[in-house]
């Protein structure tokens, strides 16, 4: 019964009253000047004073009234009433001279588009409310998404949620959350990012020449804004669907502080049992894909101009897969395992001490961890096929002992930041900046591989032999520390007819490795950049503003792949560097009535000092690895957007990305199908396409609105095909494995610089209902949405995979576009108060 | 350990007791009307007193939607009570979104038994004299602070004025708060609309839109208005927030305090008088 005192306090306290004085000034509203004489009455009590002559009067206020009313009267000014808060300490009425009407005025109101920070020529933003249609939506709800629908981003087709920006690739684009470096925001491989849309408030995509605040890429910048908790009562949003559920909550810690906490869990388990009715293979699936996310942000505002801010994210990741495939006699028994850890903190300072200075700390910490386990066994009978012995003279059966593939992988990515930013306001249209920041990264990796490898026999030309191969690796991977200062003058506003910014950004890596007594030092970089924007029209009948505006800058960005670099490959200091690019831009931005917008940019880039790492060794092994530094690329292309940005009855947005996108490694290749492993399986000594190329791209999202509270979204891409690669015909060849003779298909694959896959044209939908419960402030919404609608009229092919054990292609082994041969239609109820 | 988790859910339970009785609390005395068909009773209920003889009460009914009156009760001596408004507290929802109000409201009521029931009346008219504070959400964005409070405020002035406007247009009498919609398909809602958006609700019995020829429309809120109908209708002071759409605006999002301002006068003037309240 020990609670029972501090139970009885929290019941007195329900009822307390204020028995207390108050501190009452009156002061003449127009002349600023205290009045005296002044009677003041509380309403239903006997408490009166009067106001000396500094204008002030101490009030007794009656016990038991919790909301009492004050009368100020003074004999030639107009009564005034004033309602007292509990705890009230003191008050201030401005009394009006009698006689001086003052009227009710009627203020015109327009609704506001809505400020955000997309600068023509430098970035494209959305809130929340433009992502709806567009984010929630799918088997996992992503703000990357909306992204992907955005000017200059390349179509990356289903189960992709990296985007390529300006032909740029994928891992070329930096992003940050609240203003700190993550790595890695994704979920499944890449296929979804960790951006839920309930913890976004705005997502900014610099596809143009973005600040010099901000380096680590070159191919686009996307800052994520997280929901700040600063509403003075609790916010829930929350949503039920098919695959997930989400909850955030939003809570006020007094009235300077305020915690926003939620997450995402997915249960795929009921569309795997649809699945299952569809492609019996998906039984297999031992551990349905899931998704376990909680994100928290604190903040706290202790002082006029002063904030201290926290993020926490933990989320996990993975999928499991155990089944066996009986193909024509020979028998697979596939295990496969994958876990996934993203974890980060990061925290900041921003404080004002006066209304010209900022100054901004903030650092964090970020953990990956991915661990993969596999296990693959085939054995089986199977006859050589006829052709296979006219060729080689062998017929009859044959059996395939047990070959066993297994390992494992886990690696382990950390990363820590700090970074202090500072701005300082020279004249009204005049800003510096200055700041500097340090980025640590680890890598590390224990790995065992056990398995078979297919390769020329050293004692009988022409003939390939099955082998074992084992590998064990347990290393303490790569340092990297990555230094960054820069400068910058931004010149203008939102409201001048010259806005911009003109940066630099010096920026040093350095790579060392304990283990291996390693170290790579690299000469430092300077990446100048310049934007101005110039707005010779504005306000004129409809036309809100045209603006031309034009950029170029210098990126730069140290591969994530360097991480692997290693004594053994003879690299020595300032013999590499950051991949570079040279970016220029130049575009026209005409805003009109109604929240119109007509977007046109055209771009060049150079990329040179490009990485790739390309093999020797025909057999494959790491020995035989070689560095360049001499890539090059050139990249061009023009992005139109236009924009209803809102509409009582419909709005939405088409973009159009045309990109040309050629790249080099200029090493000539040893042999036949050598081929750089560093980036992504490219040609040498030629020019290419890369993969994810795709030279139109058109999205076209449209809000309808027939009547209140309903909402169509519909949402189509159309994007020509990605390259393909020129693939011969299926042969068989012997392999000998131990004294028996297998026989194996395979088939030439070499890069194709005018083989393209199919069109792609998706198209997704979306139907919510919303309103709020009567009387309440609680919002409710019902959504159906289906993706990829038209799957079974039409998907995009590409060369059909096959069987290396019997030549026979792969049901569904074509498809351009990840598919699960239907829409995927998910249903989703939200709350939010 | 136990024990500790025992303590700490006994006193999470008193502490969500405590909240809820501070927030709901019981009442002591209520005296409502009778039920009518098809509308909601006026509720006057009296809350355990504050001060010796003091008691907050709240007053409900059909003109006020969701919303109420508060204030303090005190006996006038001869077993009935003055009652002493100090509170309008607003809440409407729409489709998008909601407005959260607390109005300062300054006048006097008695409630006296009477041969039939208690009575109701107006002993000083209460007048809103401004807003303490308040809140709003237009889909995703909530406003609070200063800036509701100037966002409600305009608004208030503005639907205001717009029912003083309807009053002359449209007699107070004929739109009863008992009768809101009086017969199918004429309601307060229908007349009103008529009036001041025929562009978007169609226009009265026998008037037409002005023909599109420059100058006859403009656009505010993604809408097109009728500036003849604006001229040939509206007062000078409402022309420019009808023609910007702000005045639909703040129809859509307070609907009901439309009604309830243009039939304030005459709720307390008149009807409040023809209420028969019985104690319960």
């Amino acid at each position: 019964m020990k609670f029972l005192p501090l139970a009885l306090l929290l019941f007195l306290a329900g009822g307390l009253v204020f028995a207390q004085e108050i501190k009452v000034t009156v002061i003449d509203r127009d002349l600023d000047i205290p009045l005296e004489g002044v009677q003041i009455i509380v309403s239903g009590s006997a408490a009166k004073a009067v106001t000396g002559p500094d204008g002030n009067a101490l009030v007794a206020l009656p016990a038991g009234v919790t909301r009492p009313v004050m009368v100020a009267v003074l004999p030639g000014y107009e009564t005034q009433k004033v309602t007292l808060q509990p705890g009230q300490k003191s008050v201030t009425v401005r009394m009006i001279l009698a006689g001086v009407i003052e009227g009710k005025e009627l203020v015109v109101e327009r609704t506001s588009p809505g400020k955000n920070d997309e600068q023509s020529g430098i970035s494209v933003s959305m809130d929340a409310e433009q992502m709806e249609g567009t984010a929630q939506i799918g088997l996992i709800e992503d703000v990357m998404a909306s992204v992907r629908t955005l000017p200059g981003v390349t179509f990356a087709g289903g189960w992709n949620g990296e985007p390529s920006v300006r032909g740029g690739y994928p891992a070329e684009m930096a992003t940050v959350l609240d203003g700190v470096y993550i790595l890695n925001p994704y979920h499944w491989g890449g296929s979804y990012s960790i951006f839920n849309p309930m913890m976004v408030s705005t997502v900014k995509l610099s596809n143009g020449i973005f600040s010099a605040k901000y380096g680590r890429a070159t191919s686009g910048l996307l800052e994520v804004t997280t929901m700040t908790p600063d509403a003075p009562v609790l916010r829930i949003d929350s949503g039920i669907s098919t695959s997930s559920t989400d909850l955030f909550l939003q809570i006020p810690l007094g009235s300077v502080s305020g915690l926003l906490i939620g997450g995402k869990v997915t249960y795929l388990e009921p569309i795997m049992l649809i699945a299952r009715e569809i492609n019996p293979e998906s039984a297999n699936v031992s551990v349905p894909p899931y998704i376990r996310d909680l994100y928290a942000k604190w903040f706290i505002r202790p002082a006029s101009g002063l904030e201290i801010y926290a993020n926490a994210f933990l989320g996990t990741d993975g999928v499991g897969y155990d089944g066996v495939t009986d193909n024509d006699g020979i028998s697979t028994h596939g295990k496969f395992d994958w876990e996934y850890l993203n974890t980060f903190v990061a925290g900041g300072i921003r404080y004002m001490p006066g209304d010209k200075f900022r100054i901004h700390v903030l650092g964090g910490y970020n953990l990956n961890i991915a661990d993969a386990a596999w296990f693959m066994e085939t054995s089986g009978t199977r006859e050589y096929s006829q052709e296979f012995t006219d060729l080689y003279g062998l017929s009859g059966r044959y059996n395939i002992p047990d070959i066993t593939d297994e390992g494992f992988n886990t690696t382990k990515v950390q990363q820590g930041q700090l970074k202090v930013e500072m701005d300082s306001l020279l004249s009204q249209n005049h800003v510096i900046s200055w700041g500097v920041e340090e980025v640590l990264m680890s890598s590390d990796q224990e790995m065992e591989y056990d398995g078979w490898m297919e390769r020329p026999d050293e004692t009988t030309p022409g003939l390939l032999v099955y082998e074992p191969i084992s590998i064990r690796r347990n290393t303490e991977g790569n340092r990297i520390i990555h230094s960054a200062a820069y400068l910058l003058w931004t010149i203008g506003t939102d409201q001048t007819a010259i806005r911009g910014e003109l940066g630099v950004r010096g920026e040093h890596f350095y790579l060392w490795n304990n283990e291996e007594d390693y170290t790579l030092n690299t000469l430092p970089v300077a990446t100048p950049r310049f934007n101005i924007s110039w707005v010779p029209l504005r306000d004129r009948g409809v036309l809100d503003r045209l603006t031309i505006s034009f950029g170029t800058g210098l990126f730069c960005q140290f591969p994530l792949e360097s991480t692997a670099a290693e004594k053994k490959y003879g690299i020595d200091d300032f013999e590499v560097g950051p991949n570079q690019t040279l970016f220029g831009v130049l575009g026209a931005e005409l805003l009109l009535d109604e929240g119109w917008k007509f977007q046109l940019e055209g771009y060049g880039k150079y990329s040179f000092n490009r990485l790739y790492v390309t093999n020797s060794d025909p057999a494959g092994s790491d020995a035989g690895w070689v560095v360049g530094t001499d890539g090059i690329g050139y990249t061009a292309g023009f992005d139109l957007m236009v924009q209803k940005k809102f509409g009582r009855k419909f709005d939405g947005y088409l973009t159009y990305s045309f990109v040309w996108s050629r790249y080099m490694n200029p090493t000539a290749a040893e042999f036949d199908g050598q081929m750089a492993m560093v980036p992504e399986w490219s040609p040498l000594d030629e020019w290419y396409y890369p993969s994810f190329h795709r030279f139109h791209n058109l999205n076209l999202i449209l809000n309808f609105r027939p009547v209140d509270g309903l909402t169509i979204t519909v949402k189509g891409a159309l994007a020509t095909g990605a390259p393909k690669a020129s693939v011969g015909e299926i042969t068989s060849y012997p392999v000998d494995m131990g004294g028996t003779t297998i026989e194996r298909y395979g088939r030439t694959t070499s890069y194709s610089d005018s083989l393209r896959n199919d069109i792609s044209i998706p198209v997704d939908v979306r139907i919510s209902y919303a309103s709020y419960f009567r009387g309440t402030k609680i919002r409710w919404e019902y959504y159906v949405g289906a993706e990829d609608v038209f799957t079974n009229l039409y998907a995009p092919r590409t060369n059909k995979s096959f069987d290396p054990y019997t030549g026979e292609y792969l049901e569904n082994g074509d498809q351009a576009d990840f598919s699960i041969g239907m829409p995927m239609i998910s249903f989703g109820f939200k709350i939010s108060y | 350990m136990k024990n500790k988790m025992k303590t700490v859910a006994a006193l999470l339970l008193t502490a969500l007791m405590a909240l809820a009785c501070a927030s709901r609390p019981k009442a002591v005395s209520q005296w409502e009307t009778p039920e009518t068909k098809g509308l909601d009773s006026w509720n006057l209920s009296l809350y355990p007193e504050v001060a010796a003889g003091t008691h907050p009460f709240s007053l409900t009914g059909p003109a006020f939607g969701k919303a109420k009156l508060t204030g303090y009760a005190e006996s006038d001596g001869s077993g009935g009570w003055v009652l002493s408004v100090d509170t309008l507290k607003w809440f409407s929802n729409w489709s998008n979104g909601w407005t959260d109000a607390d109005f300062l409201v300054l006048g006097t009521l008695t409630l006296t038994p009477g041969e039939t029931g208690w009575k109701l009346a107006a002993t000083e008219i209460p007048v809103i004299e401004s807003l303490r504070e308040g809140s709003i959400r237009y889909k995703d964005k909530i406003v609070y602070g200063d800036n509701a409070v100037k966002m409600i405020t305009n608004r208030w002035y503005r639907l205001e004025a717009a029912a003083e406007y309807l009053r002359e247009k449209l007699p107070a009498a004929w739109y009863d708060y008992r009768y809101r919609k009086i017969k199918k398909g004429e309601s307060f809602e229908t007349a009103a609309r008529e009036v001041l958006f025929p562009e978007v609700y169609g226009y009265p019995a026998g008037k037409t839109a002005a023909p599109r020829a420059p100058g006859n429309y403009v656009r505010g809120e993604y809408l097109s208005w009728d500036t003849l109908w604006t001229k040939e209708n509206f007062p000078e002071h409402l022309r420019e927030v009808r023609d910007a759409g702000t005045l639909f605006r703040d129809y859509e999002e307070m609907s009901p305090f439309l009604y309830l301002m243009y039939l304030w006068p005459t709720l307390w003037k008149e009807q409040a008088a023809t209420l028969n309240f019985k104690e319960n």
